[in-house]
């Protein structure tokens, strides 16, 4: 299992997952999973017609495009991606944003990587700050960008 | 938040939204039975990868932590 950032995963979701990831099944946070939706997935001009501050990001998939990124990001083949649990994350991640000045977002990343062991893959370098690398490196963890 | 208020009456949402936000629910099926397959267009697949690798989904995020830096990085 690989610790993956959105950029990673959404790319394999649709089948076409970086190389360097040797076909492994990927894991992405519930914090990380909760954002994507949040950027992607806006409801917008559904029944109630809201429209919300991402809403041209989705306005640019077909409905079935929608309805799978949807589901895929709610409950994605588990060959492919599997959300991590938070609950058991839930110490380690506290202790881990009091000891370093990380996110909440961050520090459920870094307790992930820790509690399972799995090496963590960005792809893209701003994932990997330097509060984030510090930690990463002083907690023994496999961090690298793709 | 526009949308919540035209819903919101007397300090309260009404049904409407209260049925809408139910209807957003992901019910996961912990059983065997083979699971459906979320299959994409090319089309919608090149999006997806491209607003990934682009700066598009980065600068939306970007957004949300200017507000909720619980959520940056």
């Amino acid at each position: 299992m690989i610790l993956v950032d959105e950029y990673a995963a959404l790319p394999a979701l649709v089948g076409q997952a970086h190389p360097s990831l040797g076909g492994e099944v990927l894991a992405l946070t519930y914090g990380r999973a909760y954002r994507a939706t949040r950027a992607l997935l806006d409801p917008g001009s559904g029944r109630l017609r809201t429209r919300g501050r991402f809403t041209r990001l989705a306005e640019a998939l077909s409905p079935e495009g929608l309805r799978a990124l949807l589901e895929s990001l709610a409950d994605p083949d588990p060959v492919v991606l599997r959300i991590v649990d938070p609950r058991p994350l839930i110490r380690a991640a506290g202790a881990i944003q009091n000891a370093y000045a990380v996110s909440l977002l961050q520090a459920e990343t870094l307790a992930a990587a820790v509690t399972h062991d799995w090496p963590i893959r960005f792809a893209d370098p701003a994932s990997a700050s330097e509060p984030m690398r510090r930690a990463a490196v002083e907690l023994g963890l496999d961090l690298d960008t793709i | 938040m526009a949308f919540l208020d035209r819903h919101k009456h007397n300090g309260e949402v009404d049904r409407e939204f209260r049925d809408w936000l139910r209807s957003l629910a992901v019910h996961h099926d912990d059983s065997e039975l083979p699971r459906p397959q979320h299959a994409f267009s090319d089309e919608d697949a090149a999006y997806l990868v491209r607003i990934a690798g682009d700066g598009t989904l980065a600068a939306a995020f970007a957004d949300i932590a200017a507000t909720e830096p619980e959520l940056a990085g």
